[in-house]
Order: structure tokens, then C-alpha cells, then sequence
């Protein structure tokens, strides 16, 4: 309601405050009662008069909205007035701070702009930041070691360097870095800036190093070992959580390495390192008794190495081994000697049968499974995948069963009444190079049974094309049931078409914008389970 | 009216028996009524028949308005709860707890909204790193604060004089949502806010914040 409208209510209500008053006044009433009618406007008055405006909000409560708005919007509202110019430059707004403008951060045109932000801006409430190449020069580096001494979280990005700036001339850096993110880049070699830097990090608890993977060109390229891992782990060994994401020269030995000297390590993620085969995970177990997680999504793992684990000695909850080619015994063999599992993906694995399934329910340790991943496992019957639903479904919080041909909306149906606790589920195949599917999904009964057992939803995808869904007239009452019953629904991902407009059409009128999305832009997983998701994230 | 004097009142009217005694306890049972769900009512209906359970407490708004609540969720105000350790109030007590800077009609929204967030799970301590996001607020908040901006900033007001921080977060995510996307005129009209910038003062700060538009 706009300040306007405010004002022009008050206005009709003096009018007609006016007219009663005179109509009291002037007729022959009593004294008493003239005198509480009178209370009464004065009251009303007083309320009237009263009638909050932003202005009359106490400044830590301002901050707070500020808070919630990007660094853009702020420096846009401290040019409305006095007030907000002051709370929009308080340090504490700028407690987390991206200066890399490609990923939406903030754009500094010079050095010396920089430098005078950190120290008049940013200052002491400093604790997370983010640096483009240009700005990753010595003396912004000791500028913000001495101006911002509660800097903890730092990201790097040397991904699209030319050359490395001279850092012979360092002389500090953050010291309390608890976290540190380096996004690599493919040729240019980080010795001259690290070897400067290691005496200030051995108190880093998180690592981050984000390969290339993604830019990988058609020919081999030369593979450069750009960083030197045998050095890093000496510096570092409080580290608890290691991220090496796609990086082409990461080995076995560089896993070796981290186990030697970061005893403390609980959650280790080489996703995308084609080059891990597994030989020194037996050791990694044996050395870091604290090991919880580990990532190896799409790695080279060999049944051999996986199999000479010692599985039942260790402390494993979380693992995602997606698009590693593992035997049926391999995985068998794992399944069933690894201590409670509360985390497990294992998409796109042809060896996952239902006899793997079968041994992991009756003589693993699934009671404590909560998310499982079976992206794209073929190899899984719908009777196997039923029995298992109904028996361990009531414990699942997430569950992908996303490209399996044979799992249709039947199976869905029929397994949903077990999946009440369920916070992320995802469904459905694209069709793509797969062989077509051929009967069509009739969305409105699945949607509608999805609203009526899983209230509980967070994240919801359908993958199935727009060609696949068959939808009626009555879809909207449907879509209203999933609205309504689901309120922690803050994510829902369909296939870009027309069911899809109709589904975002339907949200948007009750004014819920942002939950509906395309598979284009948008991916559901089991990731937001991991216990230590917010560590992990990166970029 | 209120749970408390529906099922009062139907109380009474069944236990003078008969006919219409039952008739009005089986309507009551089985309507959807709008004035209050079945479970509450048969929650008070019970509460009334025997010995008091649940323990209550009574807050007074400024203008003098009591409320009975119960203490559970009464105590997810940081400041009532605070209140009621420091005077060691016993639930039973007949004691009113004053809230000076609430009016009842704001007053009543609070109770309403912590009533049904009542088995929420307490919010997480604000992780640093974390981007605040907007477009989490639930549909049943997103409707509860369709309300004129005066209120809004009421409620905000409350929270904040409460100490309730569930809903001191979505209020602000709220004004958050209005002034997103906005130039500093349209915020002022938005919020009748008071340019007291002088021509000068207003080009350095627009100078001091070229850095942050867009490249």
C-alpha cells in the first residue's frame, strides 16, 4: 500500500472524525458521555498520528533488511537519504564481498579503489572474500591482511590468467584464513605465489583447488601440474575438508599425500578427477580415522582398489561414487561391509542390480540411509526398487530415481505413501539418445499424490519432456493441492513447455515467483544432505 | 469469538442434556467452522471439562487488552521469556505480563503467527558466508503479511521490542522484496521517505557510489 493511499485514508477519516465530533458537541448529550466519545477520538487520533513509517524503524532493523539485498541494491538506497547513506556504508553489510563481476559480484575499476574499500568499507567486519586475477596483486593482499584481521573465508581466481602478478615483494597476508577456495588455471604455475604464502596457512581447515575440468578442450592437451599438492599438505595440516574438482592431474598419489600429513581430515571430494583410480584409499582409511565423506564422483575407480578397502573399519556415512564403471561384486562387496550409510549416490552405475540392492537391505547396514541417488541405473527392476522403497522409504529425507526408463508414475504412485519425510525428490527421464519411452505420464494423479503424502517437500524435479506428460483441464487443481500442501516447497523444476507455464502461471498468481524453474538452468540433487554442504560449496 | 467462549458456551448448553445438547456438540464436532479448527475446539472443550493442563499466561497490550497464551508459546519471544525467568512467574499464577509497546490489534497478529510456527525448528544462527535469501518465505507468512505497510512496520516493531527472530527475518525479507529493484526516487515515493540530501551532498554520494552500478 503506498504512502499515498495512507494518507488519503487519514484525510477521509478526519473528515468524517470532524463531522461526528460536531454532531456530539453540539447535541444535548451527557457530560460523561461526551467525555469518553471524546477519549475515544483522541485515542484514534493518537493512533492515526502514530501510524508507522520506515523512518520510525530503529537502525540495527534497517540494517537488517539491508542485509537481505545485494551490495548493488545497497549502494543504490544510500542515495535516497541521510540515514540509509550511513547504515548502507556500515561495515557490517559488508561482511561477505565478490569483486569478480563475471559471477555477479561487484566491479572495481582500479587498484587504488580497491584499496581504499578495504580500508574504509570493508575494515574489521571483513569475512569473506573474493578476488578476480587483476586484483590479486602484493599490496592488496597485505592491505587486507593488516586492515581486515577477521578474515577467515578466501577465493582466488587465477582461472583466467595470463601470467601471475611478481609476489616476491609479499610481505603479509591474512593470517586467521580458515578457508581458502583456488580456482587453477590450465598453464599457468603457482609455486611463485604459494611458496610466499604457506607460512600464513597452516591454520586453513578447508581447501578448496577448482580445476579446469570444465574447459577441457577436444585434443590431449598437455597436462601441467600447476600446483604443487606435496608442498600444500605440509602446510597445512588441520585441514578437515579437501576439494580437488576436476583437475586433470590429480592422482593417487596426490591423495596419498593429503593422508600423510592431514590427520584430521573428515570429507575428502576429488569429483572429476578422471586420473584417481582408488589405489590409496586403503591407506587414506587406515591413516584418517575420521574420514565421513567421500566424493569421487566420476572418477577412474577400479573394482580391485575399491574392494581392498577396509571398509568395516571406518567411520564412512557419506559416499558418492556416480559414474565410476564398479562390478556388481564390487559394489556388493562394498555395500555390505561399510558401516552405517547415511549418504549414498551411486548414479549411472550398470553393475547396481537388484542383487546388489537386495544384499544392501537384508545384509548391509541401511538403517540409517537418508539419501540415495540411482540416477540413471538401469540395471534396477521396478519390483527390486519397489521392495526397497516400502521397506526403507519412511527414512529417506532425498531420493533421485531420475533416468530409469522403466520407473514410471506407477511405480511413483505406489511407492509415494512410504516417502512421507522425503525433503528432495527426483523423477523422470528426458528422453535424449535413450530409447523412447512409451507410454505417456498422467502428471495431474502424480503431482496430486506427491501433494497428499509429502508435505514435508523442499526440492522437487520432473525430468520427463513436455511430450511425455499428459496433463487435462483439471491439472490446476492439482497444481493448487501441491501449492497448498507443500509449504516448504521453495524448489520445483520442470522441463521448459507447457506444462511447465502452466505450473509457474499457477505459482505466480499466489505470489510465489521464484519456486518454479526449467531444467535448463536449473539441477535438483541430494547434495544439500551432505553434512558438510555449506564447507563444500564453492563458486 | 473466541475458542474459549464457543466451547464455554456449548458446554453448558450440552450439559443441561437433552436433545439439543448433544445436537450442538455433534454440529460443533463435525463443521469446519472458520472460527476455530475442530481440534482446537475439542482441545478447549476438554481443557474445560477437567483439570487445567496446559499452562497459560496472560499478556496485556497497551491499550489494556488481555491475552491468554499458551506459555510455550509465549516464551518464543526472547523478551517474554527473559520476563517470566527474571519474576520466576509461575504458570498457574494469575499474573499478567504488561507488553507497553504492543497494541492488541498488532498484539493479536504476533500470537497468531507464533501459534502456528510453534513447532518450527529454532533458526539457525546466521551463517556468515551464507547469501540472505528472499524467496524463502512460506505461502502461509507471504499471506499472513498482506497487510497495509503501517502494520508491516508494526509488526516489525513488535518483533524486534518481542524479540521474536523468525518473525523479525521474514517481516524484514518482506520490505527486503519491496525495495528490490528500485531507484532511490521510486523508494522514496514507495516509503514517503524525506530527501535530505543537499544538491551537492546528493552528487557526492552518487560519485562515491559509481563503482557498484553496473559496468
Amino acid at each position: 500500500m503506498s504512502a499515498s493511499r495512507v494518507h488519503s485514508h487519514q484525510q477521509h477519516l478526519w473528515t468524517s472524525l470532524a463531522v461526528i465530533l460536531r454532531v456530539f458537541c453540539s447535541g444535548g448529550r451527557e457530560k460523561s458521555e461526551r467525555r469518553s466519545t471524546w477519549v475515544f477520538f483522541v485515542r484514534l487520533e493518537q493512533y492515526w498520528n502514530e501510524a508507522k513509517t520506515i523512518d520510525k524503524l530503529p537502525d540495527k532493523v534497517v540494517l537488517q533488511i539491508f542485509s537481505y539485498l545485494s551490495h548493488r541494491e545497497i549502494c543504490r538506497l544510500a542515495r535516497t537519504c541521510r540515514k540509509w547513506r550511513m547504515i548502507a556504508y556500515d561495515s557490517r553489510l559488508w561482511k561477505c564481498v565478490s569483486l569478480r563481476p563475471e559471477m555477479s559480484g561487484l566491479h572495481v575499476s582500479s587498484l587504488e579503489a580497491l584499496l581504499a574499500l578495504i580500508s574504509i568499507r570493508f575494515g574489521p567486519s571483513l569475512r569473506y572474500i573474493e578476488l578476480p586475477i587483476e586484483l590479486i596483486t602484493h599490496t592488496v593482499l597485505y592491505e587486507l591482511g593488516s586492515k581486515c584481521p577477521n578474515l577467515t573465508h578466501m577465493l582466488l581466481d587465477f582461472s583466467t590468467a595470463m601470467q601471475l602478478h611478481d609476489f616476491n615483494e609479499l610481505q603479509g597476508f591474512p593470517t586467521k584464513l580458515r578457508y581458502m577456495c583456488i580456482c587453477l588455471s590450465e598453464v599457468i604455475f603457482m609455486e611463485g605465489f604459494m611458496r610466499k604464502i604457506y607460512s600464513f596457512i597452516n591454520g586453513l581447515e578447508v581447501l578448496h583447488l577448482i580445476g579446469t575440468y570444465e574447459k577441457i578442450s577436444e585434443e590431449e592437451e598437455e597436462i601441467y601440474e600447476v600446483i604443487n599438492i606435496h608442498k600444500m599438505k605440509s602446510a597445512t595440516p588441520n585441514l578437515r575438508i579437501v576439494n580437488l574438482y576436476g583437475i586433470n592431474f590429480v592422482d593417487d598419489s596426490h591423495v596419498e599425500a593429503f593422508s600423510s600429513n592431514c590427520i584430521q581430515l573428515e570429507c575428502l571430494a576429488v569429483n572429476y578427477c578422471a586420473k584417481v583410480t582408488g589405489s590409496s584409499l586403503r591407506i587414506l582409511f587406515q591413516r584418517c580415522r575420521k574420514m565421513r565423506c567421500l566424493l569421487a564422483q566420476q572418477t577412474g575407480l577400479l573394482s580391485e582398489h575399491v574392494q581392498a578397502v577396509e571398509w568395516e573399519k571406518t567411520q564412512l556415512q557419506e559416499l558418492d561414487i556416480t559414474g565410476t564403471d564398479l562390478t556388481s561384486d564390487c559394489l556388493t562387496d562394498l555395500l555390505t561391509r561399510v558401516p552405517a550409510l547415511r549418504w549414498l549416490s551411486a548414479g549411472q552405475q550398470d553393475g547396481f542390480n537388484d542383487s546388489v540392492l537386495r544384499a544392501f537391505a537384508d545384509k548391509g547396514n541401511a538403517r540409517s540411509l537418508m539419501a540415495l541417488d540411482l540416477d540413471r541405473c538401469e540395471s534396477l527392476s521396478e519390483d527390486g526398487l519397489y521392495k526397497f522403497l516400502l521397506r526403507f522409504g519412511p527414512q529417506l529425507r532425498g531420493l533421485v530415481l531420475s533416468g530409469i526408463p522403466h520407473v514410471t508414475d506407477q511405480l511413483w504412485t505406489g511407492t509415494l505413501p512410504s516417502l512421507r519425510q522425503v525433503k528432495i525428490l527426483v523423477m523422470g527421464m528426458s528422453e535424449g539418445c535413450c530409447p523412447k519411452i512409451s507410454q505417456k505420464v498422467l502428471v495431474d494423479q502424480l503431482v496430486d499424490c506427491i501433494a497428499q503424502n509429502c508435505s514435508q517437500l523442499e526440492r522437487l524435479e520432473l525430468r520427463w519432456d513436455p511430450e511425455t506428460l499428459r496433463y487435462s483441464d483439471k491439472s490446476q487443481k492439482a497444481i493448487d493441492t501441491l501449492r497448498v500442501r507443500c509449504l516448504r516447497l521453495k524448489c520445483l523444476v520442470l522441463s521448459d513447455g507447457k506444462y511447465y507455464e502452466t505450473v509457474k502461471a499457477n505459482f505466480e498468481r499466489a505470489d510465489r515467483t521464484t519456486v518454479v524453474r526449467t531444467t535448463t538452468n536449473c539441477r535438483v540433487s541430494n547434495c544439500y544432505l551432505l553434512s558438510c554442504y555449506q564447507d563444500l560449496l564453492f563458486n | 469469538m473466541r475458542c474459549e467462549s464457543c466451547s464455554d458456551v456449548f458446554h453448558h448448553r450440552a450439559k443441561q442434556g437433552g436433545e439439543e445438547g448433544s445436537f450442538l456438540l455433534n454440529i460443533f464436532q463435525t463443521s469446519t467452522s472458520a472460527i476455530c479448527s475442530r481440534a482446537t475446539f475439542i482441545e478447549n472443550f476438554q481443557r474445560t471439562n477437567t483439570i487445567h493442563t496446559m499452562p497459560n499466561i496472560k499478556l496485556q497490550s497497551s491499550d489494556g487488552e488481555t491475552f491468554e497464551v499458551d506459555v510455550e508459546i509465549a516464551k518464543c519471544s526472547v523478551t517474554i521469556k527473559t520476563m517470566l525467568e527474571d519474576l520466576g512467574m509461575d504458570e498457574d499464577d494469575e499474573e499478567v505480563v504488561p507488553l507497553p509497546n504492543v497494541n492488541s490489534a498488532i498484539l493479536r497478529k504476533v500470537i497468531q503467527w507464533a501459534t502456528y510456527h510453534k513447532d518450527d525448528p529454532p533458526p539457525p544462527e546466521d551463517d556468515d558466508n551464507k547469501e540472505k535469501r528472499t524467496d524463502d518465505i512460506s505461502s502461509w507468512d507471504a499471506d499472513f503479511l498482506k497487510v497495509d505497510q503501517g502494520t508491516l512496520f508494526e509488526l516489525i516493531l513488535a518483533a524486534n521490542y518481542l524479540d521474536i527472530k523468525g518473525l523479525l527475518d521474514v517481516t524484514c525479507k518482506t520490505v527486503a522484496n519491496m525495495i528490490k529493484g528500485k531507484t532511490p526516487e521510486e523508494i522514496r515515493k514507495t516509503f514517503n521517505i524525506k530527501n535530505d540530501f543537499t544538491p551537492s551532498e546528493e552528487e557526492q554520494v552518487r560519485k562515491e557510489n559509481e563503482w557498484c552500478e553496473e559496468k
